[in-house]
């Protein structure tokens, strides 16, 4: 699904990122795992083309991100408040993303139903507009306009932030179903280590900018990563 | 508590409300700026009720002085009442904390009333007024005229304040009542032309009428009195639902989305911007200045009947393109919150721009309409806007959003327009001149070769070119666009 060659991101002196080379194969549930500032974001930014590759280049389904945009019509993607068009009420807000896809009024009432509870219903009736939200739901918001148009790849950056506990299980029951229903690529950054790896296959550990570590996860991948943590 | 140390205390709240806001907490730079401008304006202000006299004379040398005032001060009522709609705050002492202490209401309904009487729209007309009270009136005129003839415009600048208060307050409830705000203004205007001025010669004698037997000034303080007394009785009815004012209401929302639908995504984009702009503080603020601009035509359009068609060229290109020159600048600055999405979502940046390029002829058609009813004055306004408008839709809507792409810097769109310079460069007031400037050289060709008709044909036809070409330029736009794009991106993720 996406291959990435020698790419390289430098902001001034110091490097943000740099992979010399890796793929991330179909139907894959791909974690990303790193302290502040390790270069989760800027991973994801480039792979989205929001920022300049200094070096190197990504493709999704072999289409280079910075030459085509096709790549935009099988991607979801939330990384945080910058994808939110805040003065619509979530409603609005997901029928514009949805007309982007072409949706129809079937499409979304079978969409809502496949949530399983993580959209109250009250969020979609209201006439709120997104800014007034909290936190917690902004965040939803986020993931559900992600999901809208059924992407073969879907990029959430630290989707469990903020999130009320039952909403984080509902999620992770959610992702785990689409990607086991309709093989959609995931590729997820989170701080709750035991969030990653019970839902992902693979995990990446990222340290300043470079790939410390490519795991598949097992039984002892959560003290691995617990014991790089806590060093 | 007794009732001067509680109005004390409110008062108190209201300071520390106004100096503990974000926007008072400015650097000591911006504070003696804005202290200067204000002494600027006041002196300015000042000077002007001092030559008032004379500036009237010299315009009516046939009517008496007081009364050609007097006539100017309908409109200046009208012209206020509409400003005052728009721009005056609300005093918002927000009653909600007070209400479950032991405090009579009518105690802070009047101290809201009283505060919105504070306004510096009902003291920067006396920096005018006073002067030409005592240089044009005072000499000349027996007993308390002068005196008498002050009070009464003062007396009806306050019942001014207090009606546009009402209106805003029923606003905040019923928002169609803009349109009625507006329509009145423009109808009371429309309907005093046509009559030869009955209206406003009518305004001027009734209050040098009043003004000349000091018992008749019963008449504009029964007024204030009534109008002061509605709103506190409308405050006293709507108690309850102050707190509703403050959930955010959703202007324009609902299914009538859906009837843009049938234009694809150009379409719904369009629909986009339009909430944009009337569910945002800036951009509305933009839409509305926009709009009173066209009022500016009657500023240009009768003094230069006689002198010819450049300034109508002038005039005809600024009116029919003001909106897109002021608000399309910042054209991708407004969505500068979240151009990710934009980037990111199954939008084609292709499609993207045909939206905006929709988006800006839409506005221009509108602009134009507007104009049409200067062609009262000349005909050939009609034809003159249409090639202006046919060149601002063709050519300048490109030139903008061309432009537009070297603004990054993110704009909040909560602020409101007023000293606003947000997102704003430079480059923001250069602009003007090229987009008017270069249609306009071409018609001076023209001129100097003897024919100005054929100036605005091939204006007009320039602006149809581009039309006809408008997929090729959207394109060439695209491109553009996509050299800049992580620079802008960045623009608006960081500053």
């Amino acid at each position: 699904m996406i291959s990435i060659r020698d790419l390289k991101k430098v902001y001034g002196r110091t490097q943000a990122l740099s992979i010399a080379q890796l793929e991330i194969g179909n139907g894959e549930m791909f974690g990303l795992v790193g302290n502040n500032g390790a270069g989760k974001t800027t991973m994801f930014r480039l792979i989205l083309d929001l920022i300049e590759a200094t070096e190197g280049e990504v493709l999704i389904r072999s289409m280079p991100v910075q030459r085509q945009e096709d790549w935009k019509m099988i991607t979801g993607s939330y990384l945080d408040e910058g994808f939110l068009i805040d003065y619509l009420s979530p409603s609005e807000y997901f029928s514009f993303v949805g007309g982007l896809h072409s949706w129809t009024a079937d499409d979304y009432s079978r969409f809502y139903l496949s949530l399983e509870g993580f959209c109250p219903d009250d969020m979609l009736q209201g006439k709120k507009p997104i800014r007034s939200l909290s936190q917690g739901n902004k965040n939803k918001i986020g993931i559900i306009a992600a999901l809208i148009g059924d992407p073969q790849l879907l990029v959430l950056d630290e989707p469990f932030a903020h999130l009320d506990p039952s909403s984080q299980i509902i999620l992770k029951r959610l992702l785990k179903k689409i990607n086991a229903d309709r093989g959609t690529t995931m590729l997820i950054s989170s701080h709750d280590l035991t969030h990653v790896t019970e839902i992902c296959n693979r995990i990446v550990l990222l340290e300043e900018g470079l790939i410390l570590k490519d795991l598949h996860t097992a039984g002892g991948t959560l003290g691995e990563l617990e014991a790089y943590f806590s060093r | 508590m007794p009732y001067p140390t509680f109005v004390s205390s409110l008062i108190s709240h209201q300071w520390k409300q106004t100096t503990r806001s974000a926007y008072f907490e400015k650097g000591i730079l911006i504070r003696i700026f804005i202290g200067l401008m204000l002494t600027y304006l006041v002196i300015n202000f000042v000077v002007i009720g001092l030559f008032m006299g004379k500036i009237i004379s010299g315009a009516f040398p046939d009517d008496d002085v007081t009364w050609a005032f007097s006539r100017i001060l309908f409109y200046y009522f009208i012209a206020d009442f509409v400003l005052r709609f728009f721009v005056q705050p609300l005093p918002v002492l927000t009653i909600m904390p007070y209400l479950h202490l032991p405090v009579k209401r009518t105690k802070l309904f009047n101290f809201l009333l009283a505060k919105s009487a504070l306004s510096l729209f009902n003291f920067i007309p006396l920096l005018i007024l006073l002067p030409f009270m005592l240089k044009s009136v005072l000499p000349g005129s027996e007993g308390g005229f002068a005196l008498s003839w002050l009070l009464t415009v003062i007396l009806l600048v306050f019942a001014n304040n207090f009606l546009a208060f009402i209106v805003k307050k029923v606003y905040l409830l019923k928002p169609l009542i803009l349109f009625a705000v507006l329509a009145a203004a423009a109808l009371l205007i429309l309907a005093d032309v046509k009559t030869s001025y009955l209206i406003s010669r009518g305004f001027a004698s009734a209050i040098t009428g009043i003004a000349q037997h000091v018992y008749l000034l019963l008449i504009p303080l029964t007024l204030l009195v009534v109008i002061y007394l509605a709103s506190w009785f409308f405050l006293y009815k709507n108690r309850y639902i102050e707190q509703g004012m403050k959930k955010e209401k959703l202007l324009f929302s609902g299914n009538e989305s859906r009837s843009f639908d049938s234009f694809g995504i150009p379409g719904r984009l369009v629909m986009m911007e339009i909430k944009l702009i009337l569910r945002n503080k800036r951009p509305r603020s933009f839409l509305i200045l926009s709009a009173m601009f066209m009022f500016y035509g009657f500023m240009i359009y009768p003094p230069h009947r006689q002198a010819g068609t450049g300034m109508y060229l002038f005039a005809g290109l600024l009116l029919t393109g003001i909106f897109i020159m002021q608000y399309g600048q910042l054209i991708m600055s407004w969505e500068s919150r979240s151009f990710d999405q934009i980037c990111t979502s199954g939008l084609r940046m292709h499609d993207y721009f045909r939206g905006k390029f929709w988006f800006f002829i839409a506005t221009n058609i509108i602009s134009f309409l507007l104009t049409l009813p200067y062609a009262f004055y000349d005909s050939r306004i009609a034809l003159v806007n249409l090639a202006a408008f046919l060149y601002n839709s063709g050519i300048n809507i490109f030139i903008i959003l061309f432009l537009g792409t070297y603004n990054t810097r993110r704009i909040d769109l909560g602020k409101g327009a007023m000293f606003n310079y947000e997102g704003t460069s430079f480059l923001h007031f250069v602009l003007i001149i090229p987009l008017i400037g270069l249609p306009y050289l071409i018609w001076m060709l023209f001129l100097v070769l003897g024919h100005p008709d054929m100036g605005f044909a091939a204006i007009g036809l320039a602006g149809a070119a581009g039309l006809l070409f408008s997929e090729v330029l959207i394109r060439s736009t695209v491109k553009q666009f996509n050299s800049r794009k992580y620079k802008i991106l960045n623009g608006f993720r960081t500053t």
